[in-house]
């Protein structure tokens, strides 16, 4: 247990380290929400005075950042400047179309490369290996937004994806597998988009650990022992391989998450992506705090489960840990 | 191996020494203490072979690194060439850490595998400054000589080297800082029996040429018979005996002793390789 | 009488980028009788793990094997790989010399013996192999075997985890049973439980043993016969007592010098061999020990000796002996 409560303190010292940090990187960045109403002739300088003041904006750095805290025990997460609103009830449904195409993505991405990396490492040199490795290397050296970009054009031009946003204008009147349908093609372009940028990078690295499992001592004793390929390779080589193919999950919803900051906005998906960018553009502090915040959060969340899988799966941790 | 240059002062004397630490029990969280070593005593003389004999975990490792003063004793005094080492810090401390040096069994982890021979052999002369580069460089390639590597090696890796001579090149860098006292710990595990013979030969030789003290480490009875003139046998932090090999091998004095003089290979296989 | 294991001519070459790049066996011929042991004396290097890995055909990815090894009069060679992966464990085992790394990190040392069992027994419940796993457990000497089989290999002390390791080797009562170095890395006293172990259990099984060393200390404990490797080559044959009591080869002559034997007699001193074995990526023109040997003679150099027969059933390839 202790192991997880020093795992989950870690995780709360990022949290805090990174507030600090943004809310001090936010305040370097030049200029403020109010700056383009010192614009307008027709604002006052005392009702802009009145609006900073009403937002905190003329406190030192400090009071800001305890009041920040406050607001976020308070559940709020500071306000918005451009909708008057809590941060927090901005921030959550975008926050969950984000984590829903990330975690598809994911899912589908590992699904993809472990039988993938498994295949290639056992024919290792063999035009099957060949192929893979070629296939996965021609992908990686595209950039993730001409992947993109290429998906769009090829839905607009076949028609049989949905390119851009979540759902369709009509969605509120259709029936429930009408629906689901719906949200399924909108699905696709991104996730589709967020898989091939991630799954090269995946599959080399379930391929290398896997080429390496397989030359072990123990994998060749149990050969040795006559226990049949399909064993060895899934209930000894693969946990063999399992302990940096796990800690590499941690980073890879880190990884997704930023590559899908950037697929949202160019497929209009309603996630955090295009939320953050109009946010840091308006210069609308909190908002981008928050989706900071809360980008953070998932990264910690991703390695704090390959710390619990670690643990299940290695009872060396297990016992360094006790 | 005695040498010539053998004083009655001796190099080393332990006396009373012991150490003792708190372990957890795993998952209850009790605590227990741990004796691993228990009222030591012994004196190793200039010049002198010297083996301490165990299974593992009987403490003979402990109280070697108590000696080169890298463990801290619970209680208990370390002389060395007369000095209190245990009383020393700072400079004098490292001093006196010159004289001591450490050689340890040929793993992949006992030689740093990013430096080439030549940067393992002079490392020590780094960390001290010792020397130009020209003379550290020169020492090096005396130090191949001596260990009987070809100095045109000095460029590789210890990758590029076989186990028996990785040995060597420890044995080299050991040699760096001219220490008075040797410790071998299972230095000899490991390789096979013709390149133990090979590093056995060259300790010998070292032992005059360098002026040397030897305390090795080992579970192996027979070699140890070989290369010390004197045993002393540990079992659970304490020395139960403690004597010349041959005495040791014709009346042994302990039935642990007995245990271990039994456990050597093919003594009882009778074809010339027990006493017979 | 027909013998366990007949391995003919048997060359090793591994190779890299499909190229043959060391020669790690150069002809080796011998046999096994059924409940014999069988010696493999040589350094490091010379090919004798390649040796034991051949028989089960476990060479690494892209060697290349020439040669015949007939187990039981089945040729082994050609076999295809699920033929193969039936036999090894079934009916030629193997132990590896540390322990440590041949057991798998993160599964239940039961588990890796029952696996076993399951390969070869799939007719068998899991209760039946449980049970076997538990019996198998309690002959090579646990006595908690309930504890025991619920540890991970880290739990265990390296004595310990080498009897895992042969119970798994045993487990699905094979005929053959091949020891590489199975007690190099342990301490002296656990070294001789684990022969002493073995040599139990070679009797209640009536095991055919080959057991690879370079000490010839531990082989006069358990070998019939000790074949000397040199360089990928066999270079002396001979029952125990001939090979250690009155080697012909030089090199194992030499070797026999390396052997610490008790103390207190003057007349043995170590005496170590100069030089190194060869790299296996070259071929010698002649005699590879040569280069080494206090013997040699002109014609070393250039050609290797044929196999002689001084005294009976006691074989040597070298020129003192004429060849």
């Amino acid at each position: 247990m202790a192991y997880f409560l020093r795992r989950l303190l870690h995780g709360v010292l990022v949290l805090v380290g990174v507030s600090i940090l943004s809310f001090l990187f936010v305040q370097l960045a030049p200029g403020e929400f109010f700056s383009d109403m010192r614009l307008n002739p027709q604002i006052s300088p005392e009702t802009i005075a009145s609006l900073r003041a009403q937002y905190g904006l003329d406190r030192s750095l400090p009071v800001r950042y305890v009041r920040w805290v406050r607001s976020v025990a308070k559940g709020d997460w500071g306000y918005s400047f451009a909708y008057g609103l809590p941060v927090s009830q901005l921030i959550w449904s975008r926050a969950r179309n984000t984590l829903a195409l990330t975690l598809t993505a994911a899912l589908l991405a590992w699904l993809i490369s472990i039988p993938l990396g498994i295949y290639a490492a056992e024919r290792r040199d063999h035009w099957g290996d060949r192929v893979t490795v070629a296939g996965s290397s021609a992908l990686l050296t595209v950039p993730d937004l001409l992947v993109a970009l290429a998906l769009l054009v090829l839905a607009i031009r076949t028609n049989a994806f949905a390119a851009g946003g979540m759902t369709s204008t009509q969605f509120a009147d259709l029936g429930i597998s009408a629906k689901i349908k719906d949200v399924v093609a909108h699905f696709t372009l991104p996730v589709a988009a967020l898989v091939l940028g991630t799954l090269p990078i995946f599959f080399r690295h379930v391929r290398a650990s896997m080429i390496e499992a397989l030359a072990l001592p123990s994998i060749q004793a149990a050969r040795g022992h006559g226990i049949p390929r399909r064993r060895i390779l899934f209930r000894y080589a693969l946990p063999a391989a399992a302990n940096p193919l796990i800690s590499l999950f941690g980073f890879s919803i880190a990884t997704l998450l930023s590559a899908s900051l950037l697929i949202e906005v160019v497929m209009s998906w309603p996630g955090l992506g295009p939320m953050l960018l109009e946010a840091i553009l308006a210069r609308d502090l909190y908002v981008v705090i928050g989706a900071v915040m809360l980008s953070t959060l998932f990264l910690v969340a991703g390695n704090f489960i390959a710390d619990v899988l670690l643990y299940v799966t290695d009872p060396r941790i297990r016992r360094g840990a006790a | 191996m005695v040498a010539d240059f053998v004083t009655s002062e001796p190099l080393i004397r332990v006396q009373a020494l012991s150490k003792t630490y708190l372990q957890h029990r795993p998952f209850s969280g009790q605590k227990f203490l741990v004796r691993a070593l228990d009222g030591i005593d012994l004196a190793i003389h200039t010049g002198s072979s010297f083996a301490l004999v165990g299974e593992s975990g009987s403490g003979k490792s402990t109280l070697a690194l108590c000696i080169a003063r890298l463990e801290q004793p619970t209680v208990g005094k370390v002389w060395f060439d007369g000095v209190d080492l245990l009383s020393l810090s700072g400079r004098e401390l490292m001093q006196a850490r010159r004289q001591i040096q450490l050689v340890f069994q040929d793993t992949a982890a006992a030689l740093n595998p990013r430096l080439s021979a030549e940067e393992i052999i002079i490392e020590p002369l780094r960390i001290q400054s010792i020397g130009t580069r020209a003379e550290q460089r020169e020492r090096a390639v005396q130090l191949m000589e001596k260990v009987g590597l070809p100095a045109l090696w000095l460029g590789r890796r210890p990758h590029q080297f076989s186990g028996g001579q990785r040995q060597r090149l420890a044995i080299a860098r050991a040699l760096a800082l001219r220490p008075r006292l040797l410790i071998l710990d299972e230095a000899f595990t490991g390789l096979d029996l013709s390149i133990q013979a090979q590093i056995v030969a060259l300790l010998q030789n070292l032992q005059t040429t360098e002026k040397l003290t030897y305390l090795f480490i080992s579970h192996d009875l027979s070699l140890m018979a070989h290369v010390a003139d004197e045993i002393v046998i540990m079992r659970r932090g304490r020395i139960i005996e403690q004597g010349a090999p041959e005495r040791l091998f014709s009346h042994p004095g302990q039935p642990e002793t007995r245990a271990l003089l039994d456990a050597i290979p093919g003594r009882r296989a009778a074809l010339g390789f027990g006493q017979n | 009488m027909e013998p366990l294991l007949e391995v003919r001519d048997l060359h090793v070459d591994y190779c890299s980028d499909g190229m043959p790049s060391a020669h790690v066996l150069r002809g080796v011929s011998f046999t096994v009788g059924k409940k014999e042991c069988v010696g493999i004396l040589g350094e490091s290097g010379c090919g004798k793990s390649t040796l034991a890995l051949a028989i089960l055909r476990l060479v690494p990815p892209g060697s290349r094997i020439k040669g015949t090894i007939s187990y039981k009069s089945q040729e082994l060679v050609n076999l295809p790989e699920r033929e193969m992966e039936k036999l090894r464990g079934a009916e030629v085992s193997l132990i590896f010399q540390d322990a440590s790394s041949s057991l798998h990190p993160t599964l239940r040392v039961g588990t890796q013996i029952s696996d076993v069992a399951a390969a070869h027994h799939r007719e068998w419940s899991a209760s039946r192999r449980r049970q076997a796993t538990e019996a198998i457990l309690r002959e090579v000497g646990f006595d908690h075997v309930e504890r025991i089989y619920a540890s991970y290999p880290h739990q265990l002390s390296g004595g310990q985890q080498q009897r895992i390791a042969i119970a798994q080797a045993l487990i699905s009562g094979p005929s053959l049973l091949i020891a590489d170095e199975p007690t190099s890395s342990l301490d002296t006293t656990v070294q001789a439980e684990i022969l002493a172990l073995l040599k139990r259990l070679r009797r209640d099984h009536g095991l055919g043993l080959v057991f690879i060393s370079h000490n010839p200390a531990i082989l006069a404990e358990m070998a019939d016969r000790i074949l000397v490797v040199y360089a990928g080559q066999i270079v002396e044959e001979g029952s125990v007592r001939q090979v250690l009591q009155a080697p012909l080869h030089p090199f194992a002559a030499a070797l026999l010098r390396c052997v610490p034997r008790d103390a207190g007699h003057n007349d043995d001193l170590l005496v170590a061999i100069p030089g190194s074995a060869p790299d296996p990526a070259e071929t010698p023109a002649g005699c590879p020990f040569a280069p080494r040997c206090a013997d040699r003679m002109q014609t070393c150099a250039s050609r290797m000796p044929a196999e002689m027969q001084p005294q009976p059933e006691h074989n040597v390839r070298c020129f003192k002996y004429g060849g």
